[in-house]
């Protein structure tokens, strides 16, 4: 079963290698969401 | 003349005396390692010679330039001069767990064979019921190997314990003195001296476990929601992976990494490698990355 990982308040400067990174791990459906604070949301689905 | 077999027997009872006086004068790989420039106690006299106690109105008495240099001086001379205590201490511990079953397996191992090679009966019995005393002995301390491995887990946790209580005080000595504050650093050095201790290895060692724990229970999770916490772990293991480009090399780096975390499910350490990233168990994420260092996988 799929499971879900979401981490909120991501700073800009880190969110594109957290990115990178998880679709390294071999997640899919990676979707990062920039927020009115400025920060991003990623959601990932791994197996 | 003497028979073919008795000169085997002397020569083979030369060779293993040699070996075990080898052994027993001690081998450079069981020795504290290279000489010292100074020896550790000139050292640490020469620090306390070179910083002067505090005063702390005559801190406060300072412009903000010569109170920034005063603290980041002698945070830096206390972690040195900590450090080499450290070492000290460190090499003691490893010592006295090496020494527990290397001393009474090679006491052991030197009688039965002396026994063995040597042919009149009295002297054999004699070496025969050494052995079993050392033997007996060495019984008594199969405790102590559990007690060893204990303590080479609890010297891993001291380490990180350290690295982590030594990255806040870097952090820290880049701040101004109101931001941190010299008091905060002297509380700052005394976590750090109290990680490098067996107690602090011990309070490490359940807290790394809870944190094992932890982690292996987000990571069942169907559906983990966090706040991000960057920390320097994190950011390095992600940059350990990130900087070799994308292929095989990197998925091949990846997996010696995921290889490190004892997690037997692949898809699982995959989630708890996503987790260390985002900021959880940054106590994990320290012991990951110090074991990738360790195993030359990370710079």
């Amino acid at each position: 079963m799929a499971k879900h990982i979401v981490a909120r308040e991501i700073p800009k400067d880190e969110v594109d290698g957290i990115v990178e990174m998880f679709r390294e791990l071999g997640a899919t459906d990676v979707v990062k969401t920039e927020q009115p604070d400025k920060t991003f949301t990623v959601e990932a689905t791994f197996a | 003349m003497r028979g073919v077999g008795e000169l085997r027997r002397r020569g083979m009872a030369v060779v293993a005396l040699v070996l075990a006086g080898l052994t027993l004068s001690g081998c450079v790989s069981v020795s504290d390692g290279p000489e010292r420039l100074y020896p550790v106690a000139v050292e640490t006299q020469a620090i306390r010679d070179t910083i002067p106690r505090i005063d702390f109105i005559e801190f406060v008495r300072m412009s903000e330039p010569e109170r920034f240099k005063y603290r980041n001086d002698w945070i830096a001379a206390r972690m040195y001069a900590s450090d080499i205590q450290y070492t000290v201490y460190e090499t003691g511990l490893t010592k006295e767990r090496q020494n527990v079953g290397f001393g009474s397996t090679v006491a052991t191992l030197g009688l039965t064979t002396a026994s063995q090679l040597f042919t009149p009966v009295v002297t054999k019995n004699v070496l025969s019921g050494a052995a079993g005393l050392v033997t007996g002995t060495r019984a008594a301390y199969e405790n102590d190997i559990l007690l060893a491995h204990s303590v080479q887990w609890i010297q891993s946790q001291m380490r990180t314990q350290r690295s982590i209580v030594a990255e806040r005080i870097f952090r820290g000595m880049k701040l101004s003195t109101s931001s941190y504050p010299l008091a905060t650093a002297l509380t700052d050095l005394e976590d750090y001296y109290r990680a490098g201790t067996l107690t602090g290895g011990i309070l490490g060692t359940s807290d790394a476990l809870g944190a094992e724990a932890r982690l292996a229970e987000l990571a069942k999770q169907d559906r983990v929601e966090v706040t991000f916490v960057s920390t320097a772990a994190g950011k390095a293991l992600e940059a350990c992976v990130l900087r070799v480009p994308a292929g095989a090399a990197r998925k091949a780096k990846l997996n010696r990494l995921l290889g490190l975390m004892n997690e037997p499910d692949a898809a699982i350490a995959a989630r708890k490698f996503a987790l260390l990233r985002i900021g959880q168990t940054p106590a994990v994420a320290e012991g990951l990355l110090r074991d990738a260092t360790l195993a030359g996988i990370c710079p």
